[in-house]
């Protein structure tokens, strides 16, 4: 499987073309909850997914082998849900929650992934891309701050709300 | 039961999750692809077909228009000379060449007098010679052409049937009269120096003139860049390259008295020494592999391959004192020149695949630039070149 895919990035980077199928079937059903959970409806994931193969066969070139190729192409769709979500001006609630417990410990639940990434998708707009790239993408809260342009206390507000509303949703699911 | 925080129940579930797209993802994403190749296609041959036809209408003005021009042989005005000739030397400052040929070519047309030669002094190289045209209505001015093939005397300022060709330099020397713009203008033009009356020539020739060597002083391109691997590409573009010399050149002129009397006299003491500036330029279409060294935000790349040069611009100015000027073009310069091209540069992103690029080139010219003997370039040239550059 390794050697596939570096044979279909090799023919990609001499620009074969009709190598780009196969990455493509081996990496969307991979990205495309990336996308789902960072969009705001299941058109513009699929929107973002596009784009986001769309770049990948473009930039394709420019991967040097260094680091995993899953991370690399898992950033640029972050980077293009992300880029999306600034075209739409999204206004950033500066709030600040107060009196959140944080970190509780959950006996295992037995839920469905679908069902969570609903949840995630019904959080609001900022909490949602927060709580992402925190929890599931390992961005920073110094990072998050950069990509969103907020502050780092509303990046771990907006986080801290975000978790509240999932655990009292997976609480009421799973009752 | 297990603990665990919500952060890891979440992280878990979603780790492997996989769900498959619509299908329709994929043929979108495929018929943008094909799209956007099919319109590299469309810059490729478009490019492809604008430097051709560039080609082509230099090949043609080369071939056709500059030889219509330049072909036109000087003996055409020896050949009409019908008067006499009367070349006297007091004191000589002249070569054993151009006497040779100003018999050569006096001999073989109808004369009543005879070129009198008193001395002979072997002067330092001589390279170039000048033919004059003198305006004999006015008799107060003089003007000076100078052309590098040919050594002719035409005193024949009666003859209206002479056939002229279009002198190559004016100049005015005259101390009396400023040169004028309208009169320079008519220099340029041998229909417009008939009407003014200009219908006699004098020999002159420069000495002591020092050889000037031509620097590269500019050097600007547009590239194209083709990705053929990984790290290597192919370019192509256009380029612009200007060079530029200064030297000083010693004119001989005499009086008008004595070109009424049908006398000549090359008299060194009786000549201006004036500053030639000559500019030359070429369209350059390169054609180079280009290797990436560091391919980041700011890139180093080498690269090597050749050159096809084509003249744009030949401009030599003689300076007059009075801050004017008057221009024509040198000769024995070459209308397309071959090079090997090799260097280093650094380039940066701009905007998407347009980068700002710094070159340190060496140029290597396989055939001379120059086969004019006053001016001198060396095949091997150092330069710096500035541009823009976009990768495909």
């Amino acid at each position: 499987m390794e050697n596939s895919l570096k044979d279909i990035i090799k023919q990609l980077q001499q620009g074969k073309r009709d190598a780009f199928e196969g990455l493509y079937r081996m990496y969307a059903k991979k990205i495309y909850p990336i996308c789902l959970r960072y969009s705001s409806t299941p058109q513009e994931a699929e929107d973002n997914l596009q784009e986001g193969f769309i770049t990948a066969y473009k930039k394709i070139k420019s991967y040097k082998g260094k680091g995993s190729f899953d991370g690399w192409i898992k950033r640029i769709f972050i980077n293009q849900c992300l880029g999306e979500f600034r075209k739409q001006k999204y206004i950033l609630n500066e709030e600040l929650i107060k009196d959140v417990s944080e970190d509780t410990e959950y006996e295992t639940i037995d839920i469905e992934a679908n069902i969570i990434l609903e949840l995630i998708h019904e959080l609001p707009t900022q909490y949602r891309l927060v709580f992402n790239m925190y929890v599931l993408d390992s961005f920073s809260h110094a990072e998050i701050s950069k990509e969103l342009s907020i502050s780092i206390g509303t990046s771990k507000s907006n986080l801290s709300r975000a978790k509240v509303i999932l655990q009292k949703r997976i609480k009421e699911i799973t009752r | 039961m297990k603990k665990e925080s919500f952060e890891h129940i979440v992280i878990d579930k979603l780790s492997n999750v996989e769900i498959e797209p619509p299908q329709v993802v994929w043929d979108n994403i495929n018929h943008k692809l094909n799209k956007s190749s099919r319109r590299r296609s469309i810059i490729i041959s478009s490019v492809s077909t604008i430097a051709a036809s560039i080609l082509l209408a230099l090949s043609f003005n080369i071939l056709f228009l500059d030889n219509k021009i330049n072909n036109k042989p000087q003996v055409d005005i020896v050949e009409s000379i019908k008067e006499s000739i009367e070349v006297r030397m007091e004191p000589v400052q002249t070569t054993n060449i151009i006497l040779d040929t100003i018999k050569k070519q006096v001999a073989s047309i109808p004369r009543t007098t005879d070129i009198i030669e008193k001395d002979r002094i072997q002067a330092s190289p001589i390279t170039k010679h000048h033919i004059c045209p003198i305006n004999i209505k006015q008799e107060t001015q003089k003007f000076i052409a100078y052309n590098n093939d040919k050594v002719i005397i035409d005193n024949n300022i009666k003859n209206e049937e002479s056939k002229r060709t279009k002198p190559v330099l004016g100049l005015n020397i005259s101390t009396r009269n400023k040169i004028t713009n309208s009169q320079t203008s008519k220099i340029n033009n041998i229909e417009s120096l008939r009407s003014a009356g200009i219908e006699s020539y004098i020999v002159s020739t420069n000495t002591k003139i020092p050889k000037s060597e031509i620097t590269l002083h500019t050097n600007l391109s547009i590239s194209l860049e083709y990705p053929i691997r990984k790290n290597l590409s192919i370019v192509t573009g256009l380029g612009y390259l200007g060079f530029s010399s200064k030297n000083s050149k010693e004119f001989y002129y005499d009086d008008i008295n004595n070109i009424l009397a049908n006398k000549v006299i090359i008299n060194k003491y009786n000549s201006d020494i004036k500053d030639i500036q000559h500019d030359f330029s070429y369209i350059e279409i390169p054609l180079t592999a280009k290797y990436s060294i560091l391919d980041r935000k700011l890139a180093i790349y080498i690269n090597g391959g050749i050159g096809l040069d084509f003249l744009i611009r030949n401009k030599s100015e003689i300076i007059l004192e009075n801050n004017e000027s008057i221009n024509n073009k040198a000769k024995d310069i070459k209308k397309i020149a071959y090079c090997g091209l090799g260097g280093i540069g650094i380039s940066t992103r701009i905007f998407k695949s347009l980068s700002l690029k710094a070159e340190v080139q060496y140029r290597y010219y396989l055939n001379d630039i120059s086969s004019n003997d006053a001016i001198t370039l060396k095949n091997g040239i150092p330069t710096i070149n500035f541009g823009l550059n976009y990768k495909l």
